[in-house]
């Protein structure tokens, strides 16, 4: 059901008055019923995938709880006539208990997304192994499709069970409450990865009716229509050209590209956010921003904090502290220190940065270019914190004022080609292709940029000329949000016909510059 | 109460200005289109039409309804509108039996519309429901809710050309009494000339396609080799079988025909596949089906220059030949006094094998191509 068409703006009214008419204690179950047909919209058959995911969180997060809760009163039942030695061992007993417990359901949790995602890729690279070794088999592959935003659901639910293992949530005893936390429709396609203790309780309570809500929700949805249909969807014809062929190509025509691929995917995705939080808004539920402008980024740790946040935050609080925290870390930070000195200290934050954006990159698909963008954006942290002292030493030496306005538009502006360069692996199809691509790129003799040639790559100039004008505006209202000004509070507090005219304006601007020729389906529901 | 019912209020203001927006951004954008032209002729008070012409381009150029009328003691008008699918056509007939009391609908079937990889989206469906009726416009919403783009239903974005020039033109255009009368004049090009019809509008939505033979464009015919063996798709034959319940109920006599195109295209497209799988279609229908593509060049003489292009939009000579030819037939075809064999060739390779000679035959003249 894609987000443009009749039907789905019907399903939203529909959503929408039910949810509000109903008694508040029933709207829960209004809105797990629309999640489900909004999922089954795009195939019967994926529904299992929603189930299995739901019936694995909810026994594995049940069985938690019951081990603690019986641990705890064991101890409360024996706490006179144990010594503290035997409660020690109890608990250590109780602790590796759960440890086992966790273990087998964050395998449950993540088996349906690897086994779909990932079995194909490794058959293919087995086979290329055998291959290579003169043997004749060949494993047939599988050809699973993946249900759509199982990526993003698995991850919202291990982080759940992670939680109730942790105790930083109680656990949901009602299955079909879990099923909406699992399943609640407009972040399903793409995100964002919510948390149980800020989600939850927004989706169970049921909320009270707000005007506002309603109006700042659609504003919402307006704008993320806008990013999607004015720049993701006018960028993307050429986009697919140039980096399906890029023997074709060459030069400035790579570089621009490359360019229209990070408005594409930065407009396709943050206007798909748009859309999940305007939805969810006129709910009356607030879910996690995504995006805070992230090509203001002076870093590329900073660009991760800013782009896709709820993923990093994830990778973040259940990957990198857990590591870095771990036995682990802390004996490889001691033996690095032994050996390479002080700054052999960090090694086990390099380390955890490599784990986390090599899941990254499998996150976002099974193929070695994924690999390899993850990779590049980990080496880059990794050597970032390893030359701390090499960076420190530089500004000693050249007095560069680091909170400079040159220096701070330098960081930004290099950081953007960095991670512009990271782009050639994500979208390329192959490695390979990734870096003759790259090469390519400064080839500028061969390929003379021209309007014919980019109107031959499927774009013409009036395409271009709006791409650049709407990112120019997007642009500028980025300005503003960085500066702490709340565009949609401001846009509410001017004079009425100011205001509205802001409005029709936008929508015209949609109507009239809003690609014709086909809406894609957002990039990151493939996820 | 006031207070909580003022927000509302306002909301509701802000749509009927919206309704307007979009009504002024269709009048400086869009141009005026030859199907509102059509559907508004008709759908006139003072017009009946009881034969009516429905189909795509091929049909507009085609057939000239004063040949029909001539023959027939008929009133028909040609209400084929270029790119109309079946579906739009099954809309189309549906308004215009509530404004006509239609006893023939004859139904110029063009199997690129019928067929699996013709593409097809939620944007190129939409463009007869901006001129329908409220009744017709709320079924199409209610049959294409699935595919229709939120923003198409408001506006006619998809005609839209934001050109300095086009704005000029439009505003010039629709300034004019021309325009809210619902001339023909309002829809001309530059050319002076009704678009894409290549030729001065004779009336009753038929133009005579003057051919220059310059214009053989092959290389879109080249992109349909092949298509002539899909299968058809779903959606056309549903909507195909609306058209023929729609007929069924008001005692309508639906003909389906295939208007020829140049012999040359009929023979690298190999369309005896497409005539064969047609004519079991409709005969398993019960529907009357005539296909022109083999008529006999003693019958109906033409040559690929006699075209506007390789793709088969007719001449205006060769339309009116042929709309006569058609005339008669269908009046044979009526008396019973119908012989195949004094039309069309025993098959498609038979026409393959003879038609330039036989061209030359009929005419004196040597068959040309492009």
């Amino acid at each position: 059901m894609s987000f443009t068409i009749l039907e789905f703006f019907l399903f939203l009214l529909l959503t929408l008055v039910v949810y509000y008419l109903l008694p508040k204690k029933f709207r829960w179950i209004w809105l797990l019923i629309v999640s489900l047909v909004y999922y089954v919209s795009f195939g019967v058959k994926k529904i299992v995938f929603v189930l299995w995911q739901t019936m694995v969180v909810y026994l594995a997060t049940r069985l938690i709880d019951k081990q603690a809760r019986q641990g705890k009163a064991y101890l409360a039942s024996h706490k006179a006539d144990m010594s503290s030695e035997e409660k020690k061992a109890y608990k250590a007993k109780l602790k590796k208990k759960k440890k086992i417990t966790i273990f087998f359901m964050l395998l449950a949790t993540f088996i349906s997304l690897c086994g779909i995602k990932y079995t194909d890729f490794a058959i293919l690279n087995v086979n290329i192994l055998i291959e290579k070794l003169g043997r004749s088999l060949i494993i047939p592959t599988f050809n699973f499709v993946a249900p759509i935003g199982i990526s993003f659901f698995t991850f919202q639910t291990a982080s759940y069970v992670i939680d109730v293992y942790w105790g930083k949530v109680e656990v949901e005893k009602n299955p079909f409450k879990l099923m909406l936390f699992v399943c609640f429709f407009p972040q399903i396609l793409e995100g964002p990865i919510g948390r149980f203790q800020t989600l939850g309780k927004q989706l169970f309570e049921g909320n009270d009716y707000n005007l506002k809500n309603i109006q700042f929700g659609l504003q919402r949805i307006l704008f993320g229509l806008a990013k999607k249909l004015i720049i993701a969807d006018r960028s993307a014809a050429y986009v697919n050209k140039v980096f399906a062929n890029p023997a074709a190509y060459g030069g400035w025509y790579d570089i621009l590209a490359v360019l229209l691929y990070c408005a594409e995917l930065y407009a396709d995705f943050s206007g798909g956010m748009d859309l999940v939080i305007g939805i969810a808004q006129m709910l009356g539920i607030t879910m996690d921003e995504n995006f805070r402008q992230p090509f203001f980024s002076k870093s590329i740790g900073e660009f991760w904090r800013r782009w896709h946040i709820t993923l990093g935050t994830w990778m973040k609080d259940y990957i990198f502290y857990p590591f870095s925290l771990s036995k682990v870390a802390a004996n490889i930070g001691k033996w690095s220190k032994k050996h390479f000195g002080e700054a052999g200290k960090k090694l086990p934050v390099c380390i955890a940065d490599l784990i986390i954006f090599f899941i990254v990159g499998v996150w976002h698909g099974a193929a070695w270019k994924y690999i390899a963008y993850g990779m590049y954006n980990g080496l880059i942290m990794a050597v970032s914190v390893l030359l701390e002292p090499v960076y420190k030493k530089f500004f000693e030496v050249t007095h560069i004022k680091k909170k400079s306005a040159p220096w701070q538009f330098w960081m930004i502006i290099r950081t953007f080609i960095l991670v512009n360069i990271g782009w050639y692996f994500d979208m390329s199809p192959t490695v390979r292709s990734a870096i003759f691509m790259m090469k390519d790129s400064f080839n500028f003799a061969s390929n003379k940029i021209s309007l014919l040639g980019i109107e031959k790559a499927g774009m013409s100039l009036k395409d271009l000329i709006i791409v650049a004008i709407a990112c120019l505006v997007l642009l500028i209202i980025s300005i503003f949000k960085e500066r702490g000004v709340l565009i949609r509070e401001k846009i509410a507090s001017f004079h009425l016909p100011i205001r509205w005219f802001i409005y029709y304006a936008l929508i015209a601007w949609v109507i009239l510059f809003g690609y014709t020729n086909g809406t894609s389906a957002f990039m990151y529901a493939n996820f | 109460m006031k207070e909580k019912i003022r927000p509302y209020i306002r909301c509701l203001i802000f749509l009927a200005i919206l309704a307007f927006v979009f009504a002024g951004l269709d009048f400086v954008f869009s141009p005026s289109g030859y199907v509102r032209y059509i559907m508004h002729e008709l759908n006139r008070k003072d017009t009946n039409y009881d034969t009516v012409i429905v189909g795509a381009s091929h049909a507009r150029s085609a057939i000239n309804p004063y040949k029909l009328d001539e023959k027939l003691g008929v009133n028909s008008i040609n209400a084929a509108i270029p790119g109309a699918a079946v579906d739009d056509n099954y809309y189309q007939i549906e308004e215009i039996i509530k404004h006509n009391d239609v006893k023939t609908i004859i139904y110029d079937v063009d199997y690129q519309y019928w067929v699996k990889d013709q593409p097809k989206d939620n944007f190129n469906r939409s463009f007869v429901y901006q001129q329908l009726g409220l009744k017709t416009k709320l079924e199409y919403l209610k049959n294409n809710y699935k595919y229709i783009d939120l923003r198409n239903i408001c506006t006619n974005r998809l005609a839209y050309k934001v050109k300095l020039k086009n704005i000029e033109r439009n505003l010039s255009v629709k300034t004019k009494s021309s325009y809210w009368n619902y001339d023909i004049e309002a829809t001309f090009g530059k050319n002076g000339y009704v678009t894409e019809a290549d030729g001065p509008y004779v009336g009753k939505g038929y133009s005579y396609r003057l051919v220059s033979g310059d214009k053989p464009g092959g290389r879109i015919v080249d992109q349909w080799v092949g298509r002539q063996n899909s299968d058809f798709d779903e959606l056309p034959i549903e909507y195909f079988d609306k058209i023929k319940a729609l007929c069924d109920k008001n005692n309508i006599r639906l003909v389906c025909v295939i208007s020829p195109i140049t012999p040359s295209s009929v023979k690298y497209l190999g369309l005896e596949t497409t005539h064969k799988k047609f004519k079991d279609f409709f005969s398993a229908r019960g529907v009357e089906f005539y296909d022109f593509n083999d008529v006999k060049m003693s019958v109906l003489p033409r040559c690929d220059t006699d075209y506007g292009d390789l793709e088969g939009h007719m001449g205006g000579r060769v339309a009116d030949q042929y709309s006569e030819l058609l005339a008669s037939f269908l009046k044979d075809c009526s008396d019973g006094s119908y012989d195949k064999s004094d039309y069309f060739y025993s098959s498609f390779q038979d026409m393959y094998d003879n038609y330039k000679k036989d061209y030359t035959e009929a005419t004196g003249l040597e068959w040309k191509g492009y």
